[in-house]
This record gives structure tokens, sequence and C-alpha cells, in this order.
């Protein structure tokens, strides 16, 4: 037994050492494998987390010197790479063999640095910083580059005398950002090469001769053409008395098969036009009585030759065409037979292949000659007689939406593309054809039926064209269409006008050619000398145009604008200070963009089929353009830039992804858009809204003098002086236009969806005294008006023509002197505040000042609408004396008091009518209010207006101070509660004393608002229900708009109940109740009770070196209206009561 | 005799509120016209300044109610009397009777409210001001409220009778 114990025992002893040494063995490789998986492995519970995606892709980089980088991985690469070929016998110009301009971005560009990669290094008193991303606030001097988003390579250098900055972008094709197919992961490429490969343009993205709308082009150039920008700006101090800065801006056009021009720019020959055509347009469209456009002849001339049609192509070489109402083109011949009125403009195209032409200096009906071939062409010029309301607007067969014609052969793998073109001359030809089918979408004459649409447009056989507004009447004329006619056409035989001919026929000349470069230098200065203290700057730009194809001949426009503004005082109580400035027409330091036509817009390829498809005007990028502007209009100075499209947010929720083009730039369906009284639709995409006001503290669009609760400490403008300087009816401060913020308001005309600058020229003076510490006084006047009337900059192409009819030309200009006082006690010791202010202004005010209104439309989203100005001004003296009262020497209690009082008289102008434009509340829809513009011609009469505005206010805050030990202890939370009762009062009276729009004269006729809606559905039932004894729907609204702009009136009665109970120390709960009483002196279908209550919760706290707040409560409220009488004709009252709840929980960071 | 008795009465009435406004505080007066509560609650009388101010903001809500409503229906009766002549049926036009009918009764009650609410607001602010000047806070609280503002104004001045602590305000 023993003995059989034992080898047992020995053989577990045996099993039991190996297994111990397996075991310590095994033991000693698993503290290895577990510390390789430990340095392998870590735990963001103890370490702190890094997203470094890039540690998985690292690899050795090294710079061209062979020197070691780092380990790592590329982020960001931009060049532009091209080699060409030559040969002794033949040299290859023109073209080059292999050519790309390429722009990458790895996504982790986006994921781990948002876009931005800054580097920052110092060695003695120098410090420099290299920045690579967008969103790079640069700013140089407001006239020559403003920008918020910047996106491309800047290079920093500071020193305590000398700044410099050094930067590049490439600006078209677009931007680069984090996505490809709005995707967040993989690597981007913005691409332009050639010869063109599948990595630029596969095989899905072109057809063999048609037209793909749905591609995105942002990242890519279907014609090889590019964009650069390179800028340079340097600041100095000089003797520690003056900074002086000087600025370089180069922005050109570069073609990828010729090769880079630097600072020069090229365009590529594939631009060259088959077509050019003009489109004179009524200046007045809306009045189709009066005069209307003219045009009496427009030629041609060829490399500075006239040319004519040859004897085959009298027809086809240049063809006119009138639309008619149902949108179809009418052959015409010039000069026509009588004036043009209305929307429908006259359209002249000509031919520009030589096949179809011949100089015309030769004998005539015999051949004199002409080009073998459309590269020989170096200069297209146009000479054209116009008279009336005219506007000029040119384009091309080529300027159409973006597109790539190609075809592929399959075997070789080679693809030939081209532009796509559409001609005037194919449209009508094609209208002929198919006019019997129509839906179909053509673009090239001739080819295969591409798409097909659901919705039917009188256009839809057209093309969206862009091109430039190159001229306007200089003042437009109210005479009629017949009286005009007859004073046009035969101008010496008229006797009703002392000089007849003034009417007629201004000619001008005209030359087509591209944007190739703008160049600018500035320099600015800022200083104190001889006691003066003055800023300003000055800066000349030079844009250069050149025909595709031709090469050596440039054509050079120059533009000068420049400030200065200077202060001195002249005693210890007097100063003087002043500004004269000077904005150029047109003045942009950037590539000029392309502008939709105003008639030839109405396609949708980009988004066809759907009903209320998106214009192609819209479609981003479009031909010569990604709407790059140097010079932001960001009135507001917040991240969202109103004239460019929006960037994506560095912390974008991925599900938003597809919001966005594939260069970072919001698609245009998802941008927020207004109408234009244009008709046509701009996009203005500031999404919170562009109010920059002290007015609206929560940045939700809406005043807070009209917000729930914020109302009880906000009050409207009209108490304050000076606060509406170009006199356009809005404060400035919330005053946001169409325009780049040079510093000034230029003037400028609405074209198609865009704009053309007028430019500026102006001078103020401000005496200021101030005889004691708490009295202000000031004198000064201002003086500006446009830089030109009309569109033409270069007086070499303004060929002739008198200056309008009227004596002075006060269209443009404005002139305002004032004496303001402003007079303050305050007597701290008792709590009291009094202002007391008074403005007396004298004005001739024919500078228009339009503004862009916003418009909360709920759910954090903003409609605009634009508002023109109603030049209520022209020519007027004003008063207005405004104070108020604050006493809070009660303890706990509040009391404020305000008044203003205003008188306005209106100085007729005879002997003038003005053709004005109105911003109209249509109310055809009463869930969804829409605006309407009507323009009419109107004298400028004599009024007498006054206005008188109450404020009282009463806050008093009531707390308790329990400190009960017994029974009653129950109360001592009681301690941190406060009840804030408050109350407001408001009363505002504006009233017409006298002229065409007195208070007693109220324009609305009860009957006719009623006939408009019949059958009581709350909608115009037609135009024709009108009713044939009234007058149109639209001379209904223009008066009651004339009629409500100087008489209004309400009443606002307000109690407030508000309670705050402290739970802890930083949190709180809180309820508001407010009743609010709106009651309209002038319609009563507005009167209404509105009942907001609010109960939350606040709480804040420390977190992570972030303040945090958390909200979470509950608001509801109602609306009730005294009688749901709804008025569709001008939009007044409501059709019924409505209630609001909403439930919510918020969270906010702050640093 | 009851003329003469009546004119007695109202000479006396004014002798006494001429005495009573003598004796007042017009920074008192002042506030409680300005609005109702203001010169109680600058008395440190709380409850009663906060209840005038209440109850003439809930007259001054009631009344602009009132005469909001007031225009409202009468605009309503303009509109039903249009819509009465366009009535095409004599159903619809007897529909449009009784709407009528209902605007305009709720525009007398609107207008009779106006007046009764109207009537009572200025009544209510008249007596506040009589109770500005009728009825101060008593010596004590008045002392306590004076020692409470001399605590951040005060004032000491010297008179051969001996030293003096004046409070003066003026609004």
């Amino acid at each position: 037994m023993k003995r059989g114990i034992m080898p047992a025992l020995k053989l577990s002893g045996l099993i039991a050492l190996l297994f111990f040494t397996q075991g310590s063995l095994r033991a000693q490789s698993l503290t290895d494998k577990l510390s390789e998986d430990d340095n392998f492995y870590k735990n963001y519970g103890r370490d702190t987390y890094s997203k470094l995606k890039i540690q998985k892709d690292v690899v050795g980089r090294y710079d061209f010197f062979g020197d070691h980088i780092t380990d790592g991985v590329e982020m960001y690469n931009f060049y532009n790479t091209a080699s060409s070929a030559s040969s002794a016998r033949r040299s290859l110009s023109d073209s080059m063999l292999f050519s790309k301009s390429n722009e990458f971005q790895k996504a982790d560009f986006y994921n781990n640095f948002s876009n931005l990669v800054v580097s920052q290094d110092a060695i003695g008193g120098v410090k420099t910083s290299f920045l690579i991303g967008d969103q790079i606030q640069t700013k140089f001097t407001p006239l020559t580059f403003n920008m918020t988003n910047f996106k491309g390579i800047r290079w920093d250098i500071w020193s305590s005398k000398l700044q410099l900055t050094v930067m590049g972008t490439r600006t078209d094709p677009g931007a680069l950002a984090m996505m490809t197919d709005g995707s967040s992961s993989g690597d981007a490429n913005s691409l332009v090469e050639y010869p063109v490969t599948d990595s630029s343009f596969n095989a899905n993205y072109y057809y063999n001769s048609a037209y793909t709308g749905s591609q995105d082009f942002s990242g890519k150039s279907p014609y090889g053409d590019y964009d650069l920008l390179m800028a340079a700006h340097a600041q100095q101090n000089i003797a520690n008395k003056v900074d002086v800065g000087l600025t370089y801006i180069n922005h050109h056009m570069s073609d990828i098969k010729k090769g880079e021009a630097w600072f020069k720019g090229q365009v590529p020959d594939g631009w060259m036009p088959n077509e050019i055509h003009f489109e004179f347009y009524d200046g007045t469209p809306t009045d189709t009585l009066d005069a209307g456009v003219y045009v009496d002849d427009i030629k041609m001339f060829i490399n500075g030759r006239e040319v004519r049609a040859k004897q085959l192509y009298q027809g086809a070489f240049r063809r006119t065409f009138i639309g008619d109402k149902d949108g179809l083109l009418l052959p015409r011949d010039i000069p026509i037979a009588r004036p043009q009125s209305g929307v429908i403009p006259i359209i002249v195209a000509f031919q520009i292949n030589p096949s179809f032409w011949e100089f015309a200096d030769g004998p005539a009906n015999q051949r004199a000659g002409t080009l073998d071939t459309i590269s020989q062409i170096k200069t297209i010029n146009f000479t054209y007689k116009v008279a009336g309301n005219y506007v000029v607007f040119v384009s091309t067969d080529r300027q159409i939406p973006l597109a790539i014609q190609g075809i592929q052969n399959t075997q070789t793998g080679q693809t030939i593309y081209s532009n796509v073109t559409k001609s005037v001359g194919s449209i009508y030809d094609n209208k002929k054809q198919v006019n019997a089918q129509p839906g179909y979408y053509l673009i090239v004459p001739g080819s295969p039926i591409f798409s097909t649409a659901t919705t039917q447009n009188s256009n839809q056989f057209s093309t969206t064209y862009f091109g430039d507004y190159i001229a306007k009447s200089t003042q437009n004329i109210p005479i009629s269409r017949d009286e005009f006619n007859a004073v046009c056409t035969e101008p010496d035989k008229h006797t009703l006008y002392a000089n007849p001919s003034k009417y007629c026929l201004h000619a001008y000349n005209y030359e087509y050619n591209i944007n190739v470069s703008s160049v600018t230098y500035g320099v600015n200065f800022r200083g104190e000398l001889g006691g003066i203290k003055f800023s300003g700057e000055a800066a000349l730009n030079q844009h250069e145009y050149a025909l595709p194809g031709s090469i050596g001949h440039r054509t050079v426009a120059n533009a000068i604008s420049a400030n200065l503004k200077a202060e001195r005082p002249l005693s210890k109580t007097v100063g003087l200070s002043g500004e004269g400035y000077y904005i150029a027409p047109q003045w942009e330091t950037n590539l000029f963009n392309v502008i939709p036509s105003q008639y030839f817009n109405q396609t949708t390829y980009k988004n066809s089929g759907a009903p209320g498809a998106i214009p192609d005007y819209l479609a981003y990028p479009y031909p010569f353009g990604n709407a790059y502007h140097t010079i932001d209009n960001n009135k507001d100075n917040d991240p969202f830039v109103e004239n460019g499209l929006r960037y994506y947010p560095s912390d974008i929720d991925p599900s938003q992804k597809t919001m966005f083009n594939n260069d970072g730039t919001i698609k245009t369906s998802n941008a927020v858009r207004m109408t234009l009284p244009t008709g046509m639709d701009m996009t203005f995409d500031d999404p919170d809204g562009v109010i920059a006001s002290k007015n609206d503290k929560n940045k939700n669009g809406i005043p807070d003098y009209k917000e729930d609760f914020l109302l009880f400490n906000s009050d409207p403008p009209v108490f304050d002086l000076g606060v509406d300087l170009n006199n356009n009816g809005i404060p400035d401060y919330e005053d946001d236009n169409v325009l780049p913020d040079f510093g000034h308001d230029v003037g400028y005309m609405l074209v198609g969806n865009s704009i053309k600058t007028l430019g500026v020229q102006g001078l103020t003076l401000d005496l200021r005294w101030t005889p004691t510490d708490h009295t202000t006084i000031d004198f000064g006047a201002t003086a500006e008006g446009q830089a030109t009337s009309d569109l033409v900059i270069d007086e070499k192409n303004r060929d002739g023509g008198i200056s309008p009819p009227g004596g002075f030309d006060i269209d443009g200009k404005s002139f305002v002197a004032y004496a303001t006082a402003k007079y303050q006690i305050i007597k701290r010791s008792q709590g009291l505040q009094i202002d007391i202010g008074n403005e007396f202004r004298a004005i001739s005010d024919n500078f228009r000042n339009d503004a862009v209104v916003t418009v909360y439309t709920g759910n954090n989203t903003y409609s605009y609408y634009y508002y023109t100005d109603p030049l209520n001004f022209r020519r007027a003296v004003v008063d207005n004396l405004v104070g108020s009262v604050i006493y809070n020497n009660i303890h706990n209690f509040e009391y404020g008091f305000r008044w203003a009082f205003g008188a306005q008289k209106n100085l007729q102008i005879p002997d003038r009518q003005f053709y004005d434009t109105y911003t109209i509340k249509t109310g055809s829809d009463p869930t969804n209010p829409q605006i309407s513009y009507n323009s009419q011609w109107e004298d400028y009469s004599s009024r007498l207006i006054g206005d008188a505005n109450f404020i009282q206010r009463l806050s008093y805050t009531i707390g308790f101070k329990n400190d009960f030990e017994d029974w009653r202890r129950i109360f001592n939370p009681l301690n941190n509660l406060q009840i804030i009762p408050q109350y407001k009062l408001a009363f505002s009276m504006k009233r017409e004393i006298s002229g065409p729009s007195n208070w007693n004269n109220d324009p609305r006729s009860l009957r006719q608002d009623i006939e408009t809606d019949i059958n009581g559905d709350n909608k115009i039932d037609t135009l024709d229900n009108v009713g044939t004894n009234f007058d149109t729907l639209k001379a209904i609204r223009i008066r009651w708009s004339q009629y409500n702009l100087n008489n209004n009136g309400y009443l606002l009665n307000v109690p407030i109940l508000r309670l705050d109970y402290k739970i802890a120390e930083n949190t709180k709960f809180q309820v508001g109740l407010q009743w609010k009483r709106y009651f309209d002196l002038l319609s009563p279908e507005e009167n209404r009770f509105e009942f907001s209550g609010l109960g939350q919760i606040v709480s804040k706290a420390q977190y992570k070196g972030y303040t945090v707040t958390i909200f979470l409560g509950y608001q509801w409220g109602s609306q009730n209206y005294d009688i749901n009488q709804y008025d569709p004709a001008l939009g007044l009252g409501k059709p019924y009561n409505t209630n609001s709840y909403q439930f919510f929980a918020k969270i906010y960071s702050g640093i | 005799m009851l003329k003469r008795a009546a004119r007695m009465s109202l000479v006396m009435l004014f002798i006494v509120m001429a005495h009573f406004v003598i004796r007042a505080d017009e920074n008192r007066i002042i506030k409680s016209i300005i609005f109702p509560g203001m010169g109680q609650l600058g008395d440190d009388q709380k409850v009663r300044g906060l209840g005038y101010m209440a109850g003439e903001g809930l007259l001054l809500t009631m009344l602009f109610t009132e005469a909001s409503q007031l225009q409202s229906h009468s605009r309503e009766t303009d509109v039903l009397t249009i819509r009465y002549d366009m009535a095409v049926t004599y159903e619809g036009k007897i529909k449009q009777y009784n709407d009528w009918q209902d605007a305009y009764n709720k525009y007398s009650t609107a207008r009779r409210n106006m007046f009764i609410y109207l009537g009572g607001a200025v009544v209510f602010w008249g007596w506040n001001i009589v109770d500005a000047v009728m009825f101060p806070p008593s010596k004590s609280s008045q002392e306590s409220s004076v020692v409470k503002a001399l605590k951040n104004n005060l004032a000491f001045a010297g008179t051969p009778d001996g030293a003096k602590v004046l409070y003066t305000t003026s609004f």
C-alpha cells in the first residue's frame, strides 16, 4: 500500500513541480503580456481621453532636404503642379501636359483640430503665428479686407513696431471641408486637373452630350479655371505718433490648361462665347403705362471694326425678341416700333462666330472680309442707343448654370469635355419646335432630352443666364408711354417739352470680356499730429479684363476709395470733428461675381422635378464665382456672414452633415432666403437673426420690447435721440442691409437677386459743446450722395446723351443739418436721474437705405423680409423731445417714466414725381404672413405729422426676514422667496395732422375689404371679386401702407408677477406670469389679450472649468383676440385664438 | 338754509383739507399723484402702498380691457352690418342679425363697464392722494423712518436754541 502510495506521491509532486514551474513560467510571460496590454490599453477613467486616431497611421515624415520632421500623417496639402512639353521644332503653347491644382485635407483635420491648425513661436521681441484652416477672422481695413470666415493659409509676425500678415488661399473651387459625400471619414480633395481623369470627373458625372444638374461642383472645376487670392498687410508705428499700414490684395483667375499666371491671371479659352445677348429692361416695371424702355440701335465691333450680317445670315447674325405674357419669344426688329413697358425685356442676340458676319467697312452688298476662326477675335465691342427708363444686362450662351459636357472613349478612357451652351436663338427655335410638348428641360440644342419636369413654367424652354448689368437710366421718367413714344421717336417734331431730346437716346459703349484679376493697393493711418487726432485709409483697385482666347489684350478699370476722420478740441468745452469719404461705384477687392438675368432665371435643373424647387440662379457654385467677397456684410459681427453662404460649424451634429456641400458651405436648399422687390430670392444666411441690437439680448430675432417678460425693461427706439441717422424708419443699430460693411452705406440698385453698388461720397461735420458736465450740445451736418447715378464707371463707355430733365437731380443725394441738446440731472442721494434731450433736424433724404428685417418663425428658425426705405423725409424738418425719470430711492422699489414727443413737417417738392416702392404685408395667408412690394409714381406732398409716446413702469421686490423658533419656523424658508410684482403701461400715438394721409381720412373701406373674402375662408377670393367699382387690391394696400406709416397708435397694459425661490445657493425656482393687453388705436381687429406663464428651475455649477447652467421648465400662453375678424386684404387681425405649451430642458456652458 | 349748510360744509372741508395739506409731507403727496401707493410705500406703509398700487393696476387693466372690447365690438357690429346686407338668403340674414345682436350686447356691456372702471380708477387714485394727505404714518414710525433715512443722509444744525437735527428733502 505504501509502495503504492509513494510513486503516486512522487508523481503528484512531479506534476505539482511541473505545474508550478510552468505556472511560474506562464506567470512570467503573462506579466509581460499584461504589461504590453497595459501599454496598449488605456483606461480613460484615469487618463484624460483625447481622440487621436492619428496614432494608428504614423509613418516617418521628411522634408525635401531629407530631414526628419515627425512620425505622423499628412493632414493638409495644397499644391499646384504642371509640366509643359516643348521641342526644338515647335513649342506647345497654351497647353500643359499634366496640370493639377489640388487641395487635400484629411478628415482628422476636422475631427481633431476643428479645421484650424495654429503654430506659434517667439524669439526675442518677435512673435510669429502660422494658421491653416477656415473661419479665421481676418480684418485689414474696412475698405480692403474684412472677413469673418477666411479660409486658407495665414502667417502673422508681430513686434512692438511692425506687424505683418501674409496669406493665400484658393477661393474657387470652394475651400475644402471635413466631408466628402456627406461623410466625415476619409480624405477630401478639391481638384482641378488637365487632362481630366476619373478622379475628378468619373463616368457618373457627365453624359454624352447633356447636363447633370445634381452633381456637387463645389470642390471641382468643370472648365479648368480656378481662383487664387494672395494678400499681405503690414503696419508700422512711426515715431510713436502715427501708425501706418500697407495692404496688397491679389485675387485672380487661372487656367489649369495654360498653367498658373501669377498675379495677372487668365481665363480658359473654353469660355469664349458663341453668342452674346443683351436684355433691355424697363426700370419701372410695375408701371406699364409710363415711358418704358426704347432701343434705337445696337452694333457689334470685332477687333475694332464694325461688323454686319453676311448676306446668308441676315436673320441669324443679330436677332431681336420681345417676350409675351406666356413666356414665348416674339421676333422683332431694331429700332423697335414702340417702347417696351413692364417686366419683359427687349432681347438682342449677336452671333460671334465669323461665319455669321463680315466687316462693315466694305462696300454694301459686297464681301468685305471676315476672320477665319473665332480664335482670331481679339476684342468684341458694342455701341448701343437706348432711351427711357432702362436697365441693360448682358450675358452669353456659356454663362449658364454649371455643368460639364463630356464624351468618354470607353476603350481608351480618354474624355473630351467642354462647356455646355444655350443660346437665346436656340430657346426660340426649340420653343417653336416643341411648344406642344411642354415639360422638357433642354440645355443643348438638338440634344437628347435628359430630364422631365413635374412642374410647368413659362420659361422651361429657357435657361438661366448669368452676366452683368452694365447701364441704367440716371433718372426715371414719369411721363406716359404714348407721350414718351411720340417724343422719342420724333424728337424734332415734338413741341410738348422744351428740349425733348433730353428724354432720348443715350449712347453707350460696351466691351465684352471677363474679369481675370483684381489687384488692390491700400494705405491706412492713424495718429495725432498738431493736436489733431486722425485716422483714415485710401485704396486703389484695378480690375483687369480679358477675352477668352485672346492673348495680350487686356482692359483695366481703376477705382479709388478713401476716407479720413479727424477731430480737434477747440477749447476745454468745444470740440470739432469731421469725416470725408468716397467709395467708388462697384467697389470690390475681389473678382466680380456674375449676376443672374431678371427674365431668364426660371430654370430648376439643379433641383428638377420638385414643386417650388430652388431656382438655378441660387445653385452653388455658379459660373465665374463662388460668391467670394473679401468684405463681409456682417453687421451683427457674428460667425454668420449675410452675403456669404454659411460654413459648417465645427461642432456640427453628424446628422446635419448632408445639409452642406462638399466644400463646407450650406446647400442653398437649407440656407435662409428672402424675396427681393425684384421678385427673385437672395440667400441671406444668418440663422440666428441679423439684429445686432441692444434690444435683442437673447438674440432670438424678436426685439426685447415685444417679447414676454423682457418687455418690462426694454423700450422701443422712439425714446432715443439720433438713432436713425439714415432716416429709413429703422434704428441704425438694427439696420442691416444687403451691402458690404464698408463703414458707410453706399448707393445701390437691386438687380436680379443681387446688387450693383453706385458708390458714395460724403462729408460730415460736428461741433460739440459741453458747457457743463451733464450737458452736451451738438451742431452738425452731413451731406452725401451716390458716386454715380448710372452703372457706367468708365467715362469712355458713356458715349452721349444729356442729363435728365428736372434741373437739380436729387435722387441719390442726402443732406441733414442738426442741432441736438442733452441734459442730465443725477441726484444720487435722492435716487433720482432725469434725462432730457431735444433734437432738431432739417433733412433732405433721397438716398435709399433699404433694410433687412428679421422675423422669428419659431423653433429657432428665422425668416427675413426686405424692407424698402419709404423715403419719408425727402424734404422735411423734424423735432423730437425725449426725456426719462428714474427713481429708486424707496427700498426695493423702482419707478421709471419716459416720454417722447415728435413733430415732422414735410415740405412739398413741386413739379416732381417719384417712383416709390412700398413693403406691404399682404395677409393672404393668416398663418404665414407674406410680404409684397408695390411701386408707383407719386408726388411728395406737404404733411404735418406729430407723435406722442409715454411709458411708465413700476417694480417692487417683496422679501421676507423670518427668524422664528416656535411652530412658525415652518415659515422661515420664505426667506428664500422673492415676489416681484411689476407693472408697465405704454402709450404711443402718431398722427398725420394735415396732408394727403390725414388721420381723419382713413383709406380703408370695410365693405371693400370684406368683399375680397366673400366666402369667408380668410383668403382673398380673386382679384376679380374686389369689384369693378373699387380700386384694385394693389391700390388699397398702397393707400393703407401710406396711411399707416404716419398714423398708428397703441396702448399696452402689462402687469407681471414674478416669483424667485432659492432652492440652493446656485439653484432657483422661478415663476413668471404676464397679462398683456394690446389695444390698437387704429385697427380694432388687432386688439387682444395675451397671457404668458413660465415656470423654470435654473441651476448653475462649475464643471470641468466651464460654467454650466441647466434650465428645466414649462411655458404656456394664450393669445385671445377680442374679435376674430381677419382682414385678408390688409392682413389685419387673426381668424382664431391660439394657446401654446412648451416643455424645455436646456444646458448652456460658458467659460 | 340747506344751501348755506352745504356751503359751510364745503368751506369746512376745504379748511380741514388745507390744514392737512399744509401739514402733510409734499414728497408723499407728489409720489401719490405720480402713481397710487408710491407715497405710502416711501413712508414704509408697505401693505397700504402695495394695496393701492395693486388696486389701481387692476382698475386700469380692467378699464383698458373694456375700452379695447368696446372698440372691437363696435367694429364687429360694423362688419356684421355689411355682411347682413351682403347675405342673399333669409337664413343668412337671420344668422347675421343674431350675430349682430350678440356683438351689440357685448358692445353695450363693455361701454357700461368701461365707465364704471374709469370712475373707479379716478376715484381710487384720488382717494390715494387723500389718504396720503390725511393718513400719514404714525409719529413713531415717521420718526423711525426719518432716522432710517438719516443713516444715509445725516445733517446737523446749530442754533441759539440748541442743536437740531434737520432733515429736508425735495423731489
